[in-house]
């Protein structure tokens, strides 16, 4: 999988998620603000992109993840795409 | 043919994570964690089977297969086999892992219908998390409707059975376990207490599983025949089993005229329910053990309405009846000053287990909705929906209060009557000596019953005396181990041999609770496949996806 897949496939769990068309969606805005994620919406998301890139996300690393550049960069991280190991997120 | 599977949540369950808490193993043991919390060596362990799940395997017309506690990759080996449905049972603390759950089965199995059933499903937030379908309530009929056949064709009931043993010997293959078959009867309870998760999951009425006592009686006599009748000792699974009074008449006749095999059941009940016995009556056809909700002394639930409280559990033990007396921490009226008392008063009446707990207000309960209203719910975590929750505020009561007087409580039961294998030891042997001479046959042979479990135990008493948790208790076990020996016989060599080993294991898991750090066995992979229950085609109306 490569940098571009992960985000078009975070994208579109998350715009089912939301319900919200994957091409309005803002990968910088915040998640609770923008679009209502509660820890439902949260669990709901995490279940999935654990699911689909096969990496297990813990309870800090969730807690970081504030916006979609986030969940995509973890993503990255962990999968790595990013050339180095898997860094802590600024919270 | 359709498929079905029906799965549990997945383990691990003693790793802290964000699906468990640190301490989550330890509920997965009915009895360690509640019934017999005390501290000391001599604390009870069983672990009960996912009942709901075998129940509904065992009634559909449809290659069923039933996981419990899979891992990950065992629960995405079967969702590569291909279910038309999969069900997954949860109870709110397993919230999180349903979630997963359903994401795999999209993933692995993308043309399967998703069930998920349990308490889990009292939160409505469930359906947020996309399953096809959410079967609150009577899962066997829900998932009978869901396949097409009627709903009331008769249930068969599927063997289950659980282990029993001392928690310390859970490790030991070679010492007994006592197996106890596992027996429903029914769901749901009209009673409506107002925390009660089970009166308001099953909407505040009974739904019958088994029909009318002689089905309950041929599950029972089955199960016994299958284990060579190893296995003659039940408990059945209904809120409140004394309301039933056909049923546990119809049952109780035709084991007290089953002179093959001594068939004897435990229950949940209620004092205003058995108020209503002749408790004689019973213990000639079969009843043990009673599980009875005590809640308070200042018992503010109809329920606890009849015979005085003490009074009851003393004619019980008197029969050899053994009692589990459960009380609630953090009622409206109970002040810290109150909790010890209560806890006294709980060791007053000698129950043979315990269980004592925080006031759950429970999601679904009306006493949930009083006091989200009254704004008496501290921030909500899944995964700390358990017995010894803190989730309640209470004026008189910081955070963290009631689970410790709760947890105290145990330990306050400890010192005061005993270990609870001492107490089921010492109510056993009080019934065989009241019974052995009843002029009733039935209750001789119920006698006889009871000295041979005396006899079963006497070796556990020989050489443990300094695991007890004070002189007074010691003093006690010795005073009934010398007169069971004076009343059955000296110990035998091979009881006293058996007397040795415990001492030695005794001795053994001692040193390893004082040096060691509790090592904790994730429960392995259960799998039991059934076949299809033949049954005719429906004509009711399709169930609409959540």
């Amino acid at each position: 999988m490569d940098t571009v897949n992960v985000e078009e496939t975070v994208l579109k769990h998350f715009a089912a998620i939301v319900h919200v068309a994957p091409k309005k969606l803002d990968t910088g805005a915040n998640l609770a603000a923008e679009y209502g994620v509660d820890s439902l919406k949260a669990l709901k998301l995490i279940s999935e992109i654990e699911v689909e890139f096969d990496i297990d996300i813990e309870e800090d690393e969730a807690r970081c993840l504030k916006s979609l550049d986030d969940v995509v960069e973890l993503i990255k991280a962990k999968l790595g795409l990013t050339g180095t190991a898997v860094r802590p997120l600024a919270s | 043919m359709q498929k079905v599977l029906l799965t549990s949540v997945f383990r691990p369950f003693g790793e802290e994570n964000r699906f468990n808490k640190a301490g989550d193993e330890e509920l997965l043991d009915y009895l360690a964690s509640r019934l017999t919390r005390e501290p000391g060596l001599f604390a009870l362990s069983s672990y009960v089977p996912a009942s709901g799940l075998h129940l509904i395997a065992a009634n559909l017309p449809a290659e069923t297969r039933v996981l419990e506690t899979p891992s990950i990759d065992e629960f995405v080996d079967e969702l590569k086999r291909g279910p038309d449905y999969v069900g997954i049972s949860a109870l709110i603390k397993g919230f999180g892992k349903v979630a997963k759950m359903i994401a795999l089965t999209r993933r692995y199995a993308p043309k399967a219908k998703v069930v998920v059933g349990g308490f889990a499903t009292a939160l409505d937030c469930i359906e947020e998390l996309g399953p096809d379908y959410i079967s609150k309530g009577d899962g066997v009929r829900f998932m009978r409707n869901l396949l097409g056949v009627t709903p009331e064709v008769p249930f068969v009931h599927p063997r289950m059975s659980a282990d029993i043993t001392l928690r310390i010997f859970r490790d030991y293959d070679f010492l007994a376990k006592e197996t106890i078959g596992l027996i429903t009867s029914g769901f749901g309870c009209p009673h409506a207490c107002d925390f009660c998760s089970t009166s308001a999951y099953f909407g505040y009425r009974a739904v019958s599983f088994l029909a009318d006592g002689t089905a309950m009686y041929e599950a029972m006599k089955g199960q016994c025949r299958e284990s060579d009748g190893r296995i003659n000792n039940f408990l059945i699974f209904e809120e409140d089993l004394m309301l039933f009074r056909q049923k546990v008449s119809q049952m109780g006749e035709l084991i007290e005229n089953d002179l093959q095999d001594s068939l004897g059941y435990g229950c949940f009940a209620t004092v205003k329910s058995l108020s209503r016995w002749d408790l004689e009556q019973l213990v000639a056809q079969g009843f043990q053990h009673v599980w009875i909700g005590v809640e308070s002394m200042t018992i503010p639930y109809k329920k606890g309405t009849g015979r005085d409280m003490k009074e009851l559990f003393g004619v019980l033990h008197s029969f050899g009846v053994t009692t589990t007396g459960s009380m609630i921490f953090g009622l409206d009226h109970h002040t810290p000053e109150m909790l010890p008392l209560e806890a006294g008063y709980l060791a007053s009446l000698y129950p043979s287990t315990a269980q004592v707990g925080s006031l759950i207000p429970a999601v679904g309960t009306e006493l949930r909705n009083r006091l989200e209203r009254e704004g008496r719910i501290r921030n909500f975590d899944y995964r700390e929906s358990d017995l010894f929750s803190d989730v309640l505020v209470h004026p008189n009561f910081k955070e963290g209060d009631l689970k410790a007087a709760t947890l105290k409580a145990y330990e306050d039961l400890y010192e005061a009557i005993g270990p609870s294998i001492y107490r089921l030891f010492d109510t056993w042997f009080s019934g065989y000596k009241n019974l052995r001479k009843a002029s009733r046959s039935a209750l001789r042979r119920r006698a006889d019953v009871y000295a041979r479990r005396v006899r079963g135990l006497l070796p556990l008493f020989l050489q443990t005396h300094e695991y007890l948790p004070n002189d007074e208790i010691r003093r006690r076990v010795s005073e009934t181990v010398k007169e069971v020996t004076a009343e059955l016989g000296a110990p035998t060599v091979t009881e006293i041999g058996l007397a040795e080993l415990y001492k030695h294991v005794f001795a053994l898991e001692d040193t390893k609770r004082r040096h060691l750090k509790p090592l904790f066995l994730e429960p392995k992979l259960k799998v039991r496949d059934y076949a299809p229950r033949e049954a005719p085609k429906s004509e009711l109306p399709s169930i609409p996806a959540a």
